[in-house]
């Protein structure tokens, strides 16, 4: 019984509880395994119809995939592909085979192999190099075969080798170009192999006299180095071993006749398959240019060395600024940031370092300083380039810019030229000081005297044109006024040479004719000659212009100072005075000269000779040498003998050189003298002095009776014998006179009195001003120093608040010092007298601004 | 070790062996569904056995001695000589996944002695592999994991897993089995033959799977039913799944259907199904299934003396061979021999380290034995 049915019969039994099985229970469990039989019969069944139709799809894809692949690599290989039969006839062909041969497959069918290319392969030669025939393109040929259903068909795949070709060519010619630049540099190629022998050497001529390059060939690097030191030798071993590439190994070579120093570099070479084959790069012969390094350093070292050893601090930066070279000497000079005093910071760093440490007294702001030392536009121009530390020094730094744009500075301690120089500053100050004070002493002293000598001129002058007068009183008032008219002089010269030491003289050119200067010094001159046997003689040269630009002041001075000397120092026979012009010569037109040329369109520059040549005592040559110093005269016992001060020729001088000219003399000891004064001028006109020679003789002048001409005492020299009367209508004139010292108000006073003017008298400034207010003046005749109100305070309120500027206001002044003048028309003023006052002077100023008015 | 074997069948308990058992530690039951709901079998055991652990769960059928049973209650009491026994059990929540499940059931039992831990897992509310990912976390590789998921006959409807209580649904249960001279073996054998195209699993999610090369796999499967196809889920145990990582020819596992969702075409399995894996259907040959039990009997380390073997078979094998599913149980017997006692079940899932790599994995389709031996 089957084992199903027997476990069907015992669980039927169970079913039952009994023997006899439960048949109903017995014969569902049959049927039901009948069931599951067929189900699983069924299930197999449909299972394998089923896979079998998947499987049967699937290998189709298999099939059309496969097709697929190979069409797609056909057609994308880059290979021409044919497919030949067993006659070598083409049978089928890809699209890169047509495209290769350029014929599409229909005509390519028609064509046996050997017509399409130069040469085809065979049995024999299966691969081959050759041309496709009609465009002679260089292509691969490779033949396979192939068996297909028992027949033997073959394959032909053609590859365009084109490409291949020309990069052979261009690896012929690179090579080609590589052997060239190997021959023509200085380098050459080596290679080595596994063993480190050198195996090639390409470009090695250069040195073939000095090294055989038959016995480099072969040998190994260990060899070739064995001269080397051990260290460099033996860290390149490891290089070689490690397979490390190396560069710039230097190492000495046995030459023909000497070492030969080399330079190598060199990379590892390795196969395909990454072994080792060696190395290979470059090598050059250094010996001369270590030879070169080796000079050029030292020609550095004992740069540094000089350097190094000056007294000066010394630092170069380059062109970005940066420091590359610099000496002890500049971090002991700068102690503060020697710390920072190091080969690359720049100078902006070490400037902000300067700064921040508070290493400098700095003349301006820091931020201005750091500004202008950073920017290379203004390092160079500073102009105080010394600088005091706040230690203390003085250094001096001088920076200039280098060829290669960089800045080479030189420092150096000039605390003691500068402590130096700082002393004679100040002593000369205190000297400069010193002598102003005594001029400005001798100035003052000359003004406080000249007040009450202007009282004496004055009213001696007044007493004298009294009528009422004894023989005796009239000759005592005389002597009272020659006296104090020779006091004014020695006092007027004591002042010009306290001007001229003080530096408050000044030239004042204006227009002059010649006339006027020789009218001058004969008005001068003739009462001194008075009876003495000498003859007067003007010698004036044809050419000699007629009009000229200068101080005719200060050469009346000169003129009048030499022609009185001549006179004082002259008992008989001549003095002649000659006058000549020359154009000044080119080289002479120096700039203060040109500075003072006039607004005349004719004006030319000119020398104005004059020489004044006397028949006197003469003066020996010793004596000469200082005759044009001041205080002292040719022999002290002459300022005894004839008077003076001894200041009249060193004031001439002076004046002389004011004038861009030059005061000479030339004299023997009682031959006589002669004194040339020369002066820079400008002549105004083409028209030339008329009277060519003036000769006046006084042959009947001789006078025995001492030395002092008796006609001086007489006649008080430039004065009228009596003030002469004014014009009518400006007698008329009303004129305010405005004076706080009693005695000059009567010294002006009374003048006015003379000459018919009539005036008022205001005691001070606030006075004029309030008479100015209410009257009507022509004139006002104004003292400067008064109480209350001065002078020129009133001015500028006449001017100012009573706006009446055009009623002349001259000035009357003791102050004779240099800018009184200036001071003056500033204020308001229209002119200018000084005291003590000129009488002449006075008539003419009256005359002038009353005929203005 | 003393064994006593009784059957409840047809209202009736029926006591097939008995070795003299007194005080046993342990009492295993494998039951119809429809037993465990009606007839109490806990307490009918308890009334029995009132000292010992007794854990069970509904089958697809109940194995005892050399026969396999249908709405049946297969009882066997052990008393273990020389080893001892803890039981453990966890119900699942849908807050818990089946690894944190797996975590938390086996972290009850001290592992101090632990040799062997038998699983009777839910049938239905489990993923299998990720339940065994969960013991491990706890477990070290020494101590061996074998069991099974519990059945609903060809229903796919409820399953039912007790212990020391009535069985309930949801619920998973951890029997350990603890001593130095306790012997554990496992083997596991399928005997299906993969058939038709290698299919790759383009589709999945976990243990749901959505697409084999592209194609919904629902198709596939209505497909090779044929008139089968209105009996699914169940039928879908006549083709179960091999599947294996991509590329490679070994570590195969076989998977079964679960449930099916018509809505999106999808298959769920009693394990993952990766994303990538090579996949190819199975089918069965009575030959080679018996084959492949004998195969499971004799790779067992198997010693002299008495011991039980717990067979865990795959539902599939018994749709698919109907009555002649004995024929397993048979060969597995006489191999065995008259001292080894058998008893076990018919299961959605069976859990078994795997005969190529060691780790226990969950395995469809195969006849799976524990061999327990004291010495």
């Amino acid at each position: 019984m089957h084992k199903l049915l027997q476990r069907q019969l015992a669980k039927a039994r169970r079913r039952s509880g009994t023997d006899q099985p439960d048949m109903d229970y017995l014969l569902q469990l049959i049927s039901d395994s009948y069931d599951e039989a067929d189900k699983e019969h069924r299930l197999a069944d449909r299972a394998a119809k089923l896979m079998e139709e998947e499987l049967v799809t699937l290998h189709r894809q298999h099939i059309d995939q496969a097709r697929q692949y190979f069409e797609t690599v056909l057609s994308r290989v880059g290979d021409g592909v044919l497919f030949l039969d067993s006659r070598q006839r083409i049978q089928n062909g890809n699209k890169q085979a047509e495209i290769l041969l350029d014929q599409p497959l229909e005509l390519l069918q028609q064509h046996p192999l050997d017509e399409l290319f130069d040469q085809a392969p065979n049995a024999d030669q299966r691969q081959l190099e050759t041309r496709i025939a009609h465009n002679q393109s260089p292509v691969e040929l490779v033949l396979s075969q192939l068996t297909h259903d028992g027949r033997q068909e073959s394959l032909l795949i053609i590859r365009d080798i084109s490409e291949r070709v020309a990069a052979q060519d261009k690896l012929r010619q690179s090579k080609s170009m590589f052997r060239d630049f190997a021959e023509s540099s200085s380098d050459w190629f080596w290679e080595t192999d596994a063993k480190h022998r050198v195996i090639s050497l390409t470009g090695f001529t250069p040195v073939l006299k000095r090294i055989d390059q038959e016995s480099m060939i072969g040998r190994s690097r260990m060899e070739l180095m064995k001269n080397a030191p051990s260290e460099v030798f033996e860290q390149h071993i490891d290089d070689l071993n490690a397979h490390r590439p190396f560069r710039d190994l230097e190492y000495e070579l046995e030459g023909n006749d000497s070492p030969v120093l080399v330079s190598v570099s060199g990379k590892p070479r390795f196969d395909a398959e990454g072994n080792f084959i060696g190395y290979r790069g470059t090598a050059r012969d250094i010996t001369e240019l270590r030879k070169t390094d080796e000079y050029l350093e030292q020609i550095e070292n004992r740069l540094r060395t000089a350097i190094g050893s000056i007294n000066e601090g010394i630092a170069l930066f380059d062109k970005d600024d940066q420091l590359v070279l610099f000496n002890e000497r500049t971090k002991e000079l700068y102690p503060q940031m020697a710390d920072k005093i190091e080969l690359g910071v720049t100078y902006p760093e070490l400037a902000h370092t300067l700064v921040e440490r508070n290493a400098l007294v700095l003349p301006v702001d820091k931020d201005v300083w750091l500004q202008y030392q950073i920017n290379k536009e203004t390092r160079y121009t500073v102009r105080i380039n010394t600088a005091e530390t706040t230690d203390g020094r003085f250094i001096q730094a001088l920076e200039y810019p280098t060829p290669e744009g960089g800045t080479v500075g030189i420092y150096s301690d000039v605390t003691d030229t500068q402590k130096l120089q700082e002393q004679l500053r100040t002593e000369k100050e205190r000297a400069e000081f010193a002598n102003q004070a005594k001029s400005e002493f001798l100035a003052n002293m000359s003004h406080e005297i000249r007040t009450p000598m202007n009282a004496i001129i004055g009213l001696s002058h007044l007493a004298l044109l009294s009528t009422e007068l004894t023989p005796e009183q009239t000759e005592y008032l005389d002597k009272i006024h020659y006296s104090s008219k020779q006091l004014l002089g020695i006092l007027n010269d004591i002042l010009d040479f306290s001007k001229i030491e003080a530096g408050k003289l000044s030239i004042e050119p204006q227009h002059f004719e010649l006339s006027d200067l020789i009218a001058h010094t004969d008005t001068l001159l003739k009462p001194l000659l008075d009876g003495r046997p000498i003859e007067h003689q003007w010698q004036v040269t044809p050419n000699t212009p007629a009009e000229f630009f200068g101080d005719l002041m200060r050469i009346n001075q000169v003129l009048a100072n030499l022609s009185s000397n001549a006179a004082k120092f002259t008992e008989q026979g001549q003095i002649k005075i000659s006058i000549s012009c020359r154009p000044a010569s080119p080289e002479s037109d120096d700039a203060e000269h040109q500075s003072q040329r006039p607004p005349y369109p004719n004006a030319r520059g000119v020398e104005l000779i004059i020489a004044v040549q006397d028949t006197g005592i003469g003066i020996s040559k010793e004596k000469q040498a200082h005759l044009f110093t001041a205080f002292t005269q040719a022999d002290a016992s002459i300022t005894r003998q004839f008077g003076g001060t001894g200041l009249g020729l060193a004031i001439s001088k002076q004046l002389c050189e004011m004038m861009q000219g030059d005061l000479t003399v030339s004299s023997e000891a009682a031959q006589g003298s002669c004194f040339t004064a020369t002066l820079k001028l400008w002549s105004l006109s083409d028209q030339v002095y008329k009277t060519a020679i003036q000769s006046v003789s006084h042959p009947n002048s001789i006078n025995g009776n001492g030395l002092m001409p008796k006609t001086e005492l007489n006649q008080p020299s430039g004065q009228p014998e009596s003030a002469p009367a004014m014009k009518e209508t400006q007698r008329e004139a009303q004129v305010l006179l405005v004076e706080d010292n009693s005695i000059n108000q009567m010294v002006a006073g009374r003048f006015l009195d003379k000459i018919g003017i009539s005036f008022e008298l205001a005691e001070n400034g606030e006075q004029a001003l309030e008479k100015i207010r209410h009257n009507h003046y022509q004139l006002v005749l104004m003292d400067l120093q008064m109480p209350v109100m001065d002078g020129l305070t009133a001015t500028h309120k006449v001017r100012e608040e009573l706006g009446m500027i055009d009623l002349p206001i001259i000035a009357m002044t003791a102050n004779a010092m240099q800018g009184d003048k200036e001071r003056c028309l500033e204020a308001g003023m229209s002119d200018y007298l000084s005291k003590p006052i000129d009488f002449m002077a006075l008539k003419e100023k009256l005359e002038r601004w009353l005929s203005d008015s | 070790m003393k064994i006593r074997q009784q059957i409840f069948e047809n209202g009736r308990w029926t006591t097939l062996s008995d070795d003299g058992v007194s005080q046993p530690q342990l009492v295993l039951y494998f039951a119809a569904p429809e037993i465990c709901r009606s007839q109490s079998p806990y307490q009918q055991l308890q009334q029995q056995f009132p000292n010992a652990h007794i854990a069970g769960l509904s089958t697809g059928g109940e194995i005892l001695a050399d026969e396999v049973f249908d709405d049946s209650l297969a009882a066997t009491a052990i008393e273990l000589e020389h080893s001892r026994i803890e039981t453990a059990s966890v119900h699942l929540t849908e807050e818990l996944s089946s690894s944190a499940a797996g975590h938390d059931l086996v972290q009850q039992l001290p592992q101090e002695g632990l040799r062997l831990v038998w699983l009777l897992s839910d049938g239905l509310k489990v993923n299998g592999s990720e339940l065994i990912r969960g013991c491990r976390e706890v477990l070290p590789e020494e101590i061996m994991i074998t069991g099974g998921l519990a059945g609903d006959g060809p229903d796919f409807t409820t399953t039912y897993t007790g212990c020391n209580a009535e069985p309930t649904s949801g619920q998973l249960v951890a029997i350990g089995f603890y001593g130095e001279r306790l012997q554990v073996s496992s083997s596991s054998f399928g005997g299906w033959d993969r058939f038709g195209p290698l299919r790759t699993v383009t589709r999945s999610e976990d243990n749901v799977l959505y697409e084999l090369d592209g194609q919904p796999a629902l198709d596939l499967y209505k497909h090779y039913l044929g008139d089968e196809a209105q009996n699914l889920p169940g039928s879908g145990l006549l083709f179960p799944l091999s599947i294996r990582p991509p590329h490679q020819d070994e570590g195969a596992v076989v998977r079964t259907i679960l449930a099916v969702d018509e809505s999106n075409n999808s298959l769920t399995f009693a394990g993952n199904v990766p994303e990538g894996y090579s996949a190819q259907l199975m089918r069965g040959n009575f030959d080679r299934l018996i084959e492949g039990a004998a195969n499971a009997a004799e790779h067992l380390q198997h010693q002299q003396g008495r011991g039980l073997a717990l067979l865990v078979s795959c539902i599939g094998r018994k749709l698919l061979m109907g009555q002649r599913i004995n024929d397993e149980v048979e060969v597995v017997a006489d191999i065995l021999g008259q001292d080894i006692a058998l008893t076990g079940f018919y299961s959605y899932g069976e859990i078994a380290p795997d005969g190529y790599t060691g780790q226990c994995e969950l395995h469809n389709q195969t006849m799976t034995i524990t061999l327990l031996q004291e010495h």
